[in-house]
Parts: structure tokens; sequence; C-alpha cells
């Protein structure tokens, strides 16, 4: 009778968990976008791309022992999803027959009951009540694909999720950023393909961490550090004398970049490199009176954005710089009497254009100026 | 029965349930933790200080909060976050460099943020001046109370170039008179900015958001001006004196932008309005040297930023025309205004000059449009192409204005035969555009291996340039191979040739005008180096080694080299050269060490004449060659679960070099030995090192609450000539110059705080 009675508690505390999961799901559903699940089409990937960062998947020993029985998902899951028209395809890539989990998230947390794994339930990704993520349709194998392998097998036989990120097994490049893609490739992903960092192989997980409270890359005082990682010349560059308060925490990477693709030159956030300067210093933007033609053709004639060894993030130090373009009568500025600086014992004769900030002591509105007699940017 | 039975039944339900909200209230990272601390710091340094808002020495609190609360993951409900970094309070300064941010919404549906960030720059400590921010002068002086009768002053009137003249008396007494007057003051600015966001969606696929950002910036920033000459446009020049700008900005962005997200297309378009606002419209100094013939100084007014609008609309698109083939569009089209009155110079010329400058504003105008077309297909599986078109225009409408401009400290221009009053000065609107045209094909010849070849053709044009334009084919390739599962690596070649249109160097001066510079190095060779031919090659590479679990090695480096080959005189080749390697090893489970190394060459190359004017010139020739190194340690120790250290080091060389060549002692007209010593000077290097020790530990002192320590010292070495030199001296007695010092500088911390989280 016990027995019976447990038997009967259970059942009915199954059917209502069930019943209000149905309810969430149903309320989810009600919402028109929901997250598409992923549906892992091998024939239309590109062929398996290494990732730039992680190490290349390395064969399973489980995949050997069921390859022929992930060969029939993966080819039902093929057929499934081969497109009446090309228009279903992509707008719709409905998930194949492919058996997903019936408890979502309560079948993956069994075993994955532990940090940072579950660290995701904090994050935007696992809110059910969002019909655009990841929980609101299959849970974790939203992303991770379904997985009936994965939960079936044990032990050293263990098959691994459809689409693993990260680790010596992880799926090639292309398949995992298509799991993010299916939901990201808006806003400023738009121009993810093609871009850079596409061409290039780089994941999205190379640089984003989903399973924690709050992705590193996307706090300022940490994402110059994972930038860094491949970006190892900028990083020498913001320690350089004069440079950006990046290594501060004040500025980072993505105030001027978008590392997911741009309309810009070197994935600038803006359209051109002075747009993108211009945000910040605006009181350079003019247009002026009188301006200086390669200020406002383009920054970087002048300045190295990552940091330099000469003050004002300039490639060089005035007034040489200047001479690169300049070299009028009278103002020859090489220190041809340079008399008070150090190891020149010339008694007088100091040129003023050495001193300070060289061509700049006089031509000071070198940016442009607003002045009737700033011709020679000196008002 | 009947209840007990419900009750087990609820009971067991709610068992069922649990693990979803446990797993996620318990067990978790802690989402919410707030630090309270104090650090004291040994001595004060405005480099030091100049970002971290800390260029004084003492004890400061500091603190932080960061707060996430929501519904949990399987329960409908609003979010709510706050966080605030930098939250410092000292005895003068109400945290300086603090930020923080307050989030609430309903994740899908609608959210709204606001927020705040400072940021200090600290420029110097030890600024010397003889002017207040309004322009007055200090210390009790007057209008030319500092005489510069009997000086040797530079530049002066004759020779003009160059001066050999000796320091006598009169110098030595002005720059001792200058220098008791000297005002000592510390330079910065500080942004204050604001800002709020909205977004909803209306509909499911549909989202509409709204940014403002206001920021306030205030302070001063080093600058200077010359003061007291006829002229600027003349031979004969002024004083150059420093002065501290006064900064006083409001800088406004909106930005509204409605989005339409499919799967198969997405489209976004935005409206982007940014204003500038300088609330101080010119620095109006008073000529300390020079009274009598500036009287008023109208003509001293030094104009600062202007006013300025700008506004963008911008519409993007991107459609997923099959699975395996993209479009994506984009279409920005912008103006920037400028209309702030003119400053200074209202007088001038008068209408007894033919050409007269009428209006009181420039009313500039620039016409910003920005287009791209991209096609991304994958044809066959190992083939991706991408093809782009792009055009970029910056066509300025503003004015082109001819008139008799009035020299830089001239009050009144009565005929063109005033000295200064003489030349006729048109504006020119510069205006750019760029097409550009790109095809970039990638073969996967193995799974591993990838083959990317490319090349884009992009043609600049340019009004009012030297160069009517540019045309420039860069031709690339890249290799990049997954070796085996543990190393990676790729590398990559570029060539690009640059053609330039007609080049005339004087184009500038003759459209100012200006009609005597048939003989002058502009039309004998310079060359601008942005408009010049040019030929760049670039090669780069990049290597990664997994070695085990523990090992993992990383080169990475860059090459190129750019030619001018048609330039005669100006910028002649640049290169630069940088080399990256890396390494991290894992010792253990609780040890982890970092190490990097890199190394930067910079070098230019100019060739030049000695250019005066109807004297014959010499060649010479300047290398500048600029190396950096820098190398960084860093470990991890974790020996228990609750306890764990880290120690940092950062070394950083930058020595930049000048060689110098060319020279000649004979004056070019008599060509005998004379005061014209055109002998080059050696200078000498400029280097500076940074190394910093950084040492960290952290204790958890019970479940959840942790106390941290921090310790570091930084020591900053520059022999940089130009800290040597004073502000007054009497080899240039009417000049001020900055007078900051050395920067150099030796600064330890020590910090402590406490986290809680929860």
């Amino acid at each position: 009778m016990t027995m019976i009675n447990k038997l009967v508690s259970f059942v009915c505390a199954a059917v209502l968990c069930m019943a209000m999961a149905g309810t969430a799901a149903a309320a989810a559903d009600n919402t028109a976008v929901k997250a598409e699940p992923v549906a892992v089409v091998a024939a239309n990937d590109a062929p398996a791309a290494p990732d730039a960062t992680d190490p290349k998947d390395q064969p399973s020993k489980a995949k050997a022992h069921h390859k022929a029985h992930k060969a029939k998902v993966k080819k039902a899951a093929v057929a499934a999803a081969a497109p009446a028209t090309e228009e279903k395809a992509v707008e719709e890539q409905e998930t194949p027959h492919v058996a997903y989990a019936e408890k979502g998230a309560q079948s993956c947390l069994k075993c994955h009951n532990e940090t940072p794994v579950i660290d995701i339930l904090h994050t935007p990704h696992a809110k059910q009540s969002d019909s655009r993520t990841p929980f609101a349709a299959h849970a974790c194998e939203t992303c991770h694909g379904a997985s009936p392998l994965h939960m079936t097998t044990k032990g050293k036989d263990r098959v691994s999720p459809t689409v693993v990120f990260k680790g010596p097994k992880a799926s090639p490049v292309a398949e995992r950023n298509k799991v993010c893609l299916s939901c990201h490739e808006n806003g400023l992903r738009m121009n993810w393909a093609g871009s850079q960092h596409e061409s290039n192989d780089v994941a999205c997980v190379s640089c984003h961490t989903v399973h924690v409270n709050k992705d590193p890359v996307l706090v300022k005082q940490t994402q110059p550090g994972k930038c860094f990682t491949c970006h190892a010349e900028q990083r020498a560059q913001s320690f350089q004398l004069s440079h950006h308060a990046i290594r501060e925490g004040k500025v980072v990477c993505s105030d001027c970049h978008n590392p997911h693709g741009s309309t810009g030159p070197k994935l600038l956030k803006e359209n051109t490199v002075n747009e993108t300067c211009y945000t910040c210093h605006a009181e350079k933007r003019g247009p002026f009176m009188w301006e200086h033609e390669p200020v406002r053709e383009s920054c970087l004639t002048c300045h190295t954005p990552h940091g330099s060894t000469q003050p004002r993030l300039l490639k060089e130090r005035l007034p040489f710089i200047c001479q690169d373009c300049h070299n009028t009568g009278s103002h020859n500025s090489l220190p041809f009497n340079a008399g008070n600086l150090p190891g020149v014992t010339n008694a007088r004769a100091v040129s003023p254009r050495v001193m300070a900030r060289g061509c700049v002591n006089c031509h000071s509105e070198i940016h442009g100026s607003n002045s009737p007699a700033g011709a020679f940017f000196a008002r | 029965m009947f209840n007990k039975k419900s009750f087990k039944v609820a009971l067991l339900a709610g068992i069922c349930l649990l693990p979803r909200l446990a797993i996620a209230g318990e067990d978790a990272t802690p989402q919410n933790e707030v630090w309270i601390g104090a650090t004291g710091q040994s001595d004060s340094s405005a480099k030091y200080g100049r970002y971290n808002a800390s260029p004084d020495k003492g004890i400061y609190t500091l603190g932080g909060f960061n707060v996430n609360e929501s519904a949990g993951w399987d329960q409908p409900g609003p979010y709510f976050k706050a966080e605030g970094d930098n939250l410092s309070f000292r005895s003068h300064d109400l945290m300086p460099n603090a930020s923080g941010s307050a989030s609430i919404g309903v994740q899908g549906l609608w959210g709204a943020k606001v927020f705040f960030d400072d940021i200090e720059y600290n420029q110097s400590q030890t600024f010397h001046t003889l002017f207040n921010t309004d322009g007055s002068l200090v210390n009790g002086l007057t209008p030319g109370s500092l005489s510069m009768a009997g000086i040797g002053y530079l530049p002066a009137a004759a020779p003009a170039y160059p001066t050999n003249s000796t320091v006598n008396a009169a110098d030595t007494a002005l720059s001792a008179l200058v220098t008791s007057k000297l005002n000592v003051m510390s330079i910065g600015t500080e942004r204050a900015a604001i800002g709020a966001a909205l977004s909803y969606s209306p509909f499911p696929d549909w989202k509409l958001s709204a940014d403002l950002k206001h920021e306030h910036k205030t302070g001063t920033k080093e600058n200077s001006l010359t003061i007291g000459g006829t002229s600027l446009l003349s031979t004969t020049g002024g004083n150059m004196l420093y002065f501290p700008e006064p900064v006083d900005y409001d800088t406004n962005r909106y930005t509204v932008m409605a989005a339409y997200d499919r799967q198969r297309v997405q489209a976004r378009l935005s409206y982007t309005l940014s204003t500038f606002t300088d609330n101080i419209a010119s620095f109006n100094p008073a000529d300390p040297f020079n009274a009598a013939v500036h009287a008023g100084y109208a003509n001293s007014i030094y104009s600062l930023p202007p006013d300025n609008t700008a506004q963008q609309i911008k519409a993007q698109l991107g459609y997923n025309f099959s699975p395996t083939t993209r479009w994506m569009a984009d279409l920005g089209y912008g103006m920037q205004f400028q209309n702030a009155p003119f400053v200074g110079s209202l007088n001038a010329p008068t209408s007894s000059v033919p050409t007269d400058l009428t209006r009181t504003s420039f009313n500039g105008e620039v016409q910003n449009i920005n287009a791209n077309l991209t096609m991304v297909t994958k044809p066959i599986p190992p083939l991706d192409i991408k093809i782009n078109l792009g055009y970029n225009s910056s066509e300025n409408q503003s004015p082109s204005l001819t008139f008799h401009a009035p020299d830089i400290d001239k009050t009144t221009c009565t005929s063109t035969s005033n000295t200064g009053c003489n030349a006729i000065i048109n504006t020119l609107p510069y205006s750019f555009k760029t097409q550009t045209v790109g095809m970039e094909g990638g073969y996967r010849v193995t799974p591993s291996l990838k083959l990317t070849v490319g090349d884009t053709y992009k043609i600049t044009d340019r009004t009012y340039s030297a160069s009517t334009g540019n045309n420039e084919n860069t031709m690339s390739a890249q290799l990049s191979d997954q070796f085996t599962s543990s190393v990676n690596g790729s590398v990559g070649i570029s060539h690009a040739i640059r053609k330039s249109g007609d080049y005339n160097g004087v184009t500038a001066w003759t459209l100012n005008g200006d009609t005597g510079e048939a003989g002058s190095i502009e039309a004998t060779g310079l060359t601008h180096f942005i408009e010049a031919p040019r030929i760049r090659d670039e090669l780069k590479g990049r290597m990664s080694v997994m070695s085990g679990e523990n090992l993992s090695l990383s080169f990475s480096g860059k090459y190129y080299n750019d030619n001018y080959n048609s330039t005669l005189y100006g910028l002649t080749g640049d290169r630069v050269i940088t080399a990256n390697p890396d390494m991290t090893y894992i010792f253990s489970d609780s040890v982890t060490g970092h190490a990097f190394y890199s190394f930067e060459q910079a070098f230019y190359n100019i060739n030049d004449t000695v250019a005066v004017t109807g004297l014959p010139y010499f060649a010479w020739q300047r290398q500048t060659a600029n190396r950096v190194h820098t190398i960084g340690l860093n470990g991890d120790w974790k020996p228990t679960e609750k306890l764990k250290f880290g120690l940092g080091y950062t070394f950083q060389l930058g020595n930049t070099g000048w060689d110098l060549s060319g020279a000649s002692t004979l004056n070019p007209t008599t060509n005998v030995t004379s005061f014209y010593n055109y002998s080059n000077m050696t200078l000498p290097n400029d280097k500076s090192t940074t190394n910093r020790v950084e040492l960290t530990g952290e204790y958890e002192v019970i479940n959840n609450v942790s106390l941290n320590l921090g310790y570091a010292v930084e020591r900053f070495k520059s022999n940089d000539y130009l800290n040597s030199q004073t502000a007054s001296d009497p080899s240039y007695a009417n000049y001020t110059l900055p007078g900051d010092g050395s920067p150099n500088y030796l600064v330890q911390t020590l910090g402590a705080s406490i986290h809680v989280k929860w």
C-alpha cells in the first residue's frame, strides 16, 4: 500500500511538474519569436574549420562505438532540415525529428549541477520567459544540440553533446558560430559574415564565456585582457608612455572597435577613423574655417591610437613629424642650433622649434582654427 | 487521507521543482558583491596619476558594488542590476574616476538604464605660466611690464634664420624677471558623463531604442600661442607663451533606433545627433611683453574650439539570400555644421581694404555619405567568397572665402600696403571621396588548411589638394593551417601599389594667392606622404603551440615597409617590425605562470633641404628609429581553496634615436665660413623605462567574505631632453615653456579591501 501511495504520489507530482512546465512552455509559445533550436546540418556548413584559439577537436572513442547510431541521427537531422524552399530553410530552420530531452534543462542539471555550468541560470540566456532565449526552447540543447546519445551513454563510452563549444572535443568553428548566429546575427553582429574575425576562424566562444554571471569580455576592466590574448602588439602599446586609459580601465577596445564586423575600416564602430575619434573628441570635429587637410582626412596621419613613446599618441616627435610634409623657408626646425639641449654646448641659439611642442608651439591650432586670423593655425 | 495525500503530492511536486530553484539560488556563483577598503600612496606624480585619478600621495578610501536581482530563470519578472566602481572618497575630491550604472526591465520586452562615468586626466602639477585661465596676467604683471629692450630674442627681425646672437645682460635680466613672475599650477581635465538608455519591443521582431549621453568636461590643458609679433605671414615673429587653456565643454549625443530582426532579414534604422558646446569661446590674453603696439589686444584673441553639431541617419540591412549566401548593405548620410561666431580680428580689415570679410561666422557645413554593399557566399563547401563595394565621401560644402586676412596681432588694416594686411587668403574646404571594390576568396585545401587571396582597389579623390587623388591596388594572400591538434598558425603577405594623380606641391599656396613659391621646396620635390605614390609590402604571421596540457606558446609578428619611391624631399620611407612571443605554463592545479615579450620598431627616413628663400640649398637627411621592448611576467598561486596570490612584473624600455646628417658652415651667399652654422647637432636619445611590480592576495575569511590585499611599486625614468627645458631661460627669454620638469617617479601603493558576496 505504501508503495502504491508513493507511486501515485510520484505520478501526481510528475503530472503536476509537467503541467507547470507545459504552462511555461505554452506561455513561451504565445510570443511570436522563439529561439531557434540548433539544427546541426553538416551538409550546409563549411567544412570543419580550425579554431584560431582552441585546440582541434579530437576523435572520441565513444563516437567510434556509436558511429552508426549517430550517423543515423544526423542523417535524420539533415533530411528533416532539408528545405522545401530556401525561404523555409533560412526563415524557419526547424529542427528535424531529433529527440530533445523531454525534461529540458532538468535532464542536463541532473549531472551538470555545478559551477560554472549552472551559472548560466543567472544570465539572460536562461530566461525562460523571454521567448528568444535558448531556455525558452530546448534549454541547454538549444545551443548544444539534441544530444540523446550523450544522455544515454555512460563512462568512457559517453558521447559528447552534438555541439561542444570548448575543450579538446570542441566542434568546428563554423558549427559553433552557427549556433550563436542563429539568434545573434543582428544588431552589432550584422556584419559578422566576411569580417576579419570570421574569415580568420575566430569562434564566438574564443572571446565570450556564456556560463558565467558576467562575461569578462563585456566588463570594462577585463575586456582588454581578452583582446590582448591575440593582439599582443596592442597590449605592448598600451604600456607605452602615451596611451589611452586602457590599462586604467576607463577606455576599452569596444569603445572604438566592433569586433563583430563593421562598415568602417579596422573593425571600427563608426564609418571612418575620424568619426570614431570625434565620438570623444568632438571639439576637433569642426568644420573649421581653416582646415588642416591631413587632419580632416584621417587622425591616423599623425597619431597612433594604441600607444606611443611620444607625447599625445604621436607617431613621431614634434617637430619632426611635421617635417615629413613641411619644410618652408625660415622654418627649418632641425637642431642646427639647439643650444639648450643636453650635450649641446652652443652658448645660445636655441631653436624654439625643437623645444616643447616644436612647430605646435606657435601653430597650436593644428587641428583647425575658426579665427579669421587663423590661416596658419596660430589663432 | 485525501488531505494527507494532497499534502504529499504537493510536497513531492515541490521537491520536484526544488532543484531548479535551489540550483539557481544557492549553488551558483554569487552574483552580488560589495567591497570597501582603503589604499595608501607613497608619493605624488601627475604622470603616475594621469588616468587613475591618484596624482597625490595620501590615504584614500575605495569601494564598489555589484548587485543583480531578478526572478528565477524559470520565472517571469523584472530584473534589476546596479554596479559602481572606483567609489573613492578623498579629502579634496569626491569620487574621481567613479563609474556606475543601474538597469531595470523585463527581458525581451523593455529595459531602462542610467549610468555615470567620470574620467580624470592629470596633465601636470608643475605647469609654469604667466596667465590665468581668463587671459589676465599673474603676479601683478601688466601689459608691457616685461621689457624686451636689448634682448637678442628669437626669432629676431634680422637675421631671421638662423640666429647665433649671444645671451646678453638684457636676456638674463628678462629671464630672471619672467622666472620670478611665473605661476605654477596643476593642469588637467575631468569628464563627467551621465546617460540613459531605453529599449522597448512592441512586437516580437521589433525593437525600439533610444540612447542619450551628456558629458561635461572642465579643467585646463597646456597650450601656447605667439603674441606680440607683427605677423605669422611675414618674417617677423613674436613671443611665444604657454598658457592654461580653459576647458568647459558640453557634449550631447542622442541616438534613436528601430531594429527588425528575423532569421532571414535584419534591418536597423538609426538617427544620431551629436552636439558640442564650448562654454568659453576664446582665450583673451594680455601681452606682458608689449603694451604699446597692441592696444586692447583685440587680435591676440585665441579662438577655442567652436560649437558644432553632427547628425547622421544610417540604415543597415542584412539578408540571408540562401543558407550559403548573405548580403549586407548599409547607407549612412550625415551632416556636420559649425556656425559659431568669429572671435578676434573683428575690427580688421577695415572697409578700405578691397576684399573684406563681412561675415561674422563661418557657416561651415560638411556632408558625409558612407555606403557599403557586401556579399558573402559559399558556393561550394570548401570555398567562401566575399565581394565588397564601398563608397565614402566627406564633401565640405563650407564657403571658400577670399579676403584680406588680418595678421594675428593687427588691430587695423587701412590699406593693403600696411604690413600684415596685404595677404589675400582663401579658405579651402577640403573634400574627400573614396571608392573601394574588394574581393576575397578563401579555399580550404584540406579541412585544416585554408588559403585566402584578396584584391582591393581603392580610388581617392580630393579637392584643393596637392594631388587630385590616388588609386591603390592591394593584393594579399594568407595561408592558415591547423598543423596538428596542438599547433596552428598563419602567414600572410600583401603588396600594395599606390599611384598619385598630378602632384603639385604648391597647390595650397597658389590657392591662397601666394604666387611666389615657384622655387620653393614644395615646387621642387617636397611631397606629402599621405598623397605620394607608395609601394607597401607587408608580412605578418602567427603561430600557436600547445604542448601537453600545461604549456602554451604563441608568437605573432608583423613587418611592413613603405617606399615612397618618387619622393625627393619629405618622408621617403618608413617601416615597422613587431615580434610578440608569449608563453603560459600551468605548473600545477594551483600555480600558473604567464610570460610575454614584445618588440616594436618604427623607422622613418626623410630627405630634405635647408630651404632659405633666395639661398642655395643643401641636402640633409634624418632617420628616426623608435624601439620599444616590453616584458611581462605574471603568476597565480592558489595554495588552498580559500587563499590565492598573484604576482606580476612589467617592464618597458622605449628608446627613440635620431640620426641626422648633412651640414654646411658656409655662408650660402659668400661661400665663406660664417655664423650660418648649418651644423647638425646630434640629438640625445630619448629613453624611458617603466618597472612595475604587483603583489595581490585574497583570503576567504568566511564563506563569501574575503579580504584582499594589494601592493604595487612602479618606477618611471626618462631622460627626454624636453624634460630639462625650464619654463624660462636667458637663451629664450621672450618665451615661456611649460617647465613641467622631470616626470620621473617612484610610487608605492598598499591597499586592503573586504569583499562580501551573496
